[in-house]
């Protein structure tokens, strides 16, 4: 088994937590309560035959006025940005976590979600280009998520 | 002496709290902070250690009555790191890891719990008047940078449930409160965190944390032992930490946590009779009956789970594990197929009333592993199957080779004779042909129209035809016939061997070669009707034997490098024995 530390990153209220409890419970609440400090939790998978287990650090949203303890970036393998595509100044925020992420570990992987892209219209969608390393995920809907978790592994492993 | 004035003086001092309290704090807290200060200077580490017990007492009491004002007054002290968000966030950690430390079913606990109910004190409280030392249930090795568990070792009825996420837990902990720690400049690292009934001590090696979990704060002796042990891991292991990339599988894990094990163990043995002493102390027998009644109870569940899971067993071949728990049946473990799952839960449904709950999965490990075991079989058919054909293919082989062998000598002998009769007649052949030519010789003797080597005829010099015409010289003709007579008399003699006369015609190399074949060809018939008219020919009726042969300019005469055109004008007479075809035919086949 290899163990794996990830990280969920973003401004609050993007939905990292409702991201992390589809990807692992399948299941989706319309609630919000704020994480506070960090939330861990494990998926175990398996590539090609070898087992794997993430350890998931779920952690609380950041704004420039409240900062993370740097210690939840260390040693991790991997980060999922998340932006709340219907809200700019997280899509804005989205360089910034990816910037303090790979300072801290410089061979990690960093992959984005656009989440609650539910929100939005095809055509609205349309409009917005993506690369290979980012989608459009809605934790309501369970679009894009597995998608994002997986496109996450496959960086780490290579 | 020392020691006894400061025993009295502390005395007096205790005294004055209680009676005149508010005077003598008065002064003290004047001087108190400055004190502090001073001695914080002088010797911090001291201060924090003497310090540490009372404050933390205080604070964790007055947190407890007044959570909220509490951490609100804290706020502006510990900076903006510290909000009441993270006083909850750490308990909400320390939660789950008391959730997560399995003390369900360990007997200390259901002592505790059995004489809480009896004496009416708080089960906590009983558990910090338990006497004794502390007890390691749990060792973790942790990587300090990702909070990934390298390696634990864990005692039987005390385990931690779920270690891995345990270890991410505490060390986020850890790495929250060292990152306040570090902004603040204090130089005491945090080693020490409870909540409820568990106790963490870490300590910070390298590139690891290890943390031992107790059922209460290590004293000081422990805590040394502790470090001791620990120390030694560290040594030992330290380039394997700073390298561990989350891999399980390395070997030095196994051989970490066999050592850890070891010494979990060797603790336990040690504690036991202290252990028994305070069971004696505290619950006798009163106690002891009422856990054997748990137990019974315990006891039938464990009756009805059992056999569930046989009956489970039987009907489906699954082995699942059926636990009750707060009235509701708790079903557990792979099947092979969905269909299973429903029917299991269909089996426990008619047995019992209580709810289910079915976390029953179908395992993939299993369909694949199912999967694997079919190919394989087929694999073995397949290659049986082939083995089979195998062995056909090599006899049929066998026998095609040894048909190939029997062709093949009967092929060499139908050859070898052929080659021997080809060989005997061409025997044969040699001789009547050198009879023959001695023969030709004895008559032709010094003639200077016979040719020894050919056996032939050849009138080179006889002018027979002047240039360009066809029309003979008589007085020539009647040469030729004369020594085609004599010729003629001695093949006659082997005439059944003849197979014919041929009569050559050739022509010097003057003029259009195609007009000289045609002159060579009207010369040639012109001698053959002349030969035609001999005795010889007539008396043995040999006229079918005379062929002609038209050569052209093939076959000049040179004399000293010059063409001779009166010699290459010429007829030549030549014989041909029986069967030289049907020979080269034979021999092409033979090669
Ligand atoms: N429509 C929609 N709502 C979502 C989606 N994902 C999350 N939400 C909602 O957004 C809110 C915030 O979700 P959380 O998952 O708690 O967000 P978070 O990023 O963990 O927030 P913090 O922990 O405070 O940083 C909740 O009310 C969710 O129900 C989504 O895909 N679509
Ligand atoms: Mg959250």
């Amino acid at each position: 088994m290899i163990r794996k530390k990830i990280l969920l990153l973003g401004d609050f209220s993007v939905g990292k937590t409702s991201l992390v409890r589809r990807y692992i419970d399948g299941a989706f609440d319309d609630k919000y309560l704020t994480t506070i400090g960090v939330k861990i939790a494990k998926k175990y998978f398996d590539i090609e035959g070898v087992d794997y287990e993430l350890i998931i650090w779920d952690i609380e949203g950041s704004t420039p006025s409240k900062k993370i303890a740097l210690g939840y970036y260390k040693g991790a393998s991997g980060a999922i940005c998340v932006a709340d595509i219907t809200r700019k100044e997280t899509l804005e925020g989205l360089k910034e976590h990816q910037k303090i992420f790979l300072n801290e570990n410089p061979k990690g992987k960093v992959v984005i979600a656009y989440n609650k892209s539910d929100l939005l219209s095809e055509a609205e969608k349309s409009k917005i280009s993506l690369d290979s390393n980012t989608f459009f995920t809605s934790a309501k809907d369970d679009s894009g998520v597995e998608e994002v978790f997986l496109r996450l592994m496959r960086q780490m492993i290579v | 002496m020392v020691e006894k004035v400061v025993l009295l003086f502390n005395e007096v001092l205790d005294k004055r709290f209680e009676h005149e309290g508010e005077e003598t704090v008065k002064i003290f807290s004047k001087h108190i902070t400055k004190m502090i200060a001073q001695s914080y200077k002088d010797s911090p580490k001291e201060l924090s250690f003497v310090l540490k017990e009372t404050i933390a007492q205080s604070i964790a009491l007055e947190i407890e009555n007044n959570k909220d004002t509490m951490v609100d007054s804290l706020y502006p002290i510990m900076g903006s790191m510290v909000s009441k968000y993270v006083s909850q966030a750490i308990t909400e950690l320390m939660q789950n890891i008391n959730t997560k430390i399995d003390d369900g079913l360990s007997i200390d606990t259901y002592k505790r719990k059995i004489k809480s109910k009896m004496t009416g004190v708080s089960e906590m409280e009983l558990l910090i008047k338990e006497g004794g030392k502390a007890i390691i249930s749990s060792l973790f090795v942790i990587q300090k940078e990702s909070g990934l568990l390298i390696a634990e070792a864990q005692l039987q009825d005390k385990e931690v449930q779920d270690p891995h996420m345990v270890a991410s837990m505490a060390s986020a902990i850890k790495d929250f409160i060292n990152d306040w720690v570090n902004q603040h400049e204090t130089q005491d690292e945090v080693q020490i965190l409870s909540y409820g009934a568990s106790t963490l001590y870490i300590e910070s090696a390298g590139s690891v944390y290890i943390v031992a979990f107790l059922d209460k704060d290590p004293e000081y002796e422990l805590r040394s032992k502790i470090n001791a042990f620990f120390a030694s891991i560290v040594s030992e292991y330290a380039p394997f930490f700073r390298t561990f990339e989350g891999d399980d599988s390395a070997k030095e894990i196994e051989k970490i946590s066999a050592k850890m094990q070891k010494y979990l163990a060797l603790q336990q043995c040690k504690i036991k009779p202290h252990k028994k002493q305070n069971y004696a102390k505290y619950f006798g027998y009163g106690l002891l009956c009422l856990y054997l009644i748990y137990l019974g109870y315990r006891g039938i569940i464990f009756y009805k789970e059992s056999s569930l899971e046989s009956k489970v067993m039987e009907q489906t071949g699954q082995q699942v594990s059926v636990h009750y728990e707060n009235n509701h049946i708790i079903l557990e473990g792979h099947v092979s197929t969905i269909s299973q799952l429903n029917q299991i839960e269909a089996i426990t449904a008619q047995e019992e009333k209580y709810p289910i709950y079915n976390y029953l999965s179908v395992s993939q490990k299993y369909l694949i592993d199912t999967e694997i075991k079919r190919l394989h079989t087929k694999l073995r058919l397949l290659s049986k199957a082939s083995k089979i054909k195998d062995k056909e293919l090599i006899a049929q082989n066998k026998i095609l080779s040894t048909r190939l062998e029997d062709t093949n000598n009967i092929i060499n002998k139908i050859k070898n004779n052929l080659l021997l009769e080809t060989y005997s007649f061409e025997q044969k052949r040699d001789k009547i042909k050198m009879k023959i030519a001695s023969s030709l010789e004895k008559v032709f003797e010094e003639s200077p129209f016979y040719k020894v080597t050919y056996q032939s005829l050849g009138f080179q010099d006889l002018n027979l035809f002047l240039a360009g015409h066809s029309k003979y010289n008589m007085k020539a003709m009647k040469v030729l016939q004369n020594n085609f007579e004599k010729y003629m008399e001695v093949l006659e003699a082997y005439s059944p061997y003849i197979e014919r006369i041929v009569i050559e015609g050739h022509s010097d190399s003057r003029g259009e070669e195609a007009e000289n074949i045609i002159l060579s060809k009207k010369r040639a018939l012109k001698v053959r009707s002349a030969l035609l008219q001999t005795k010889i020919i007539k008396m043995y009726n040999m006229q079918s034997l005379l062929e002609i042969e038209v050569f052209g300019s093939q076959d000049i005469i040179k004399e000293n490098g010059v063409e001779n055109p009166n010699a290459s004008r010429r007829i030549e007479i030549r014989f041909e024995l029986k069967n030289n075809e049907v020979l080269e035919k034979l021999n092409k086949i033979i090669k």
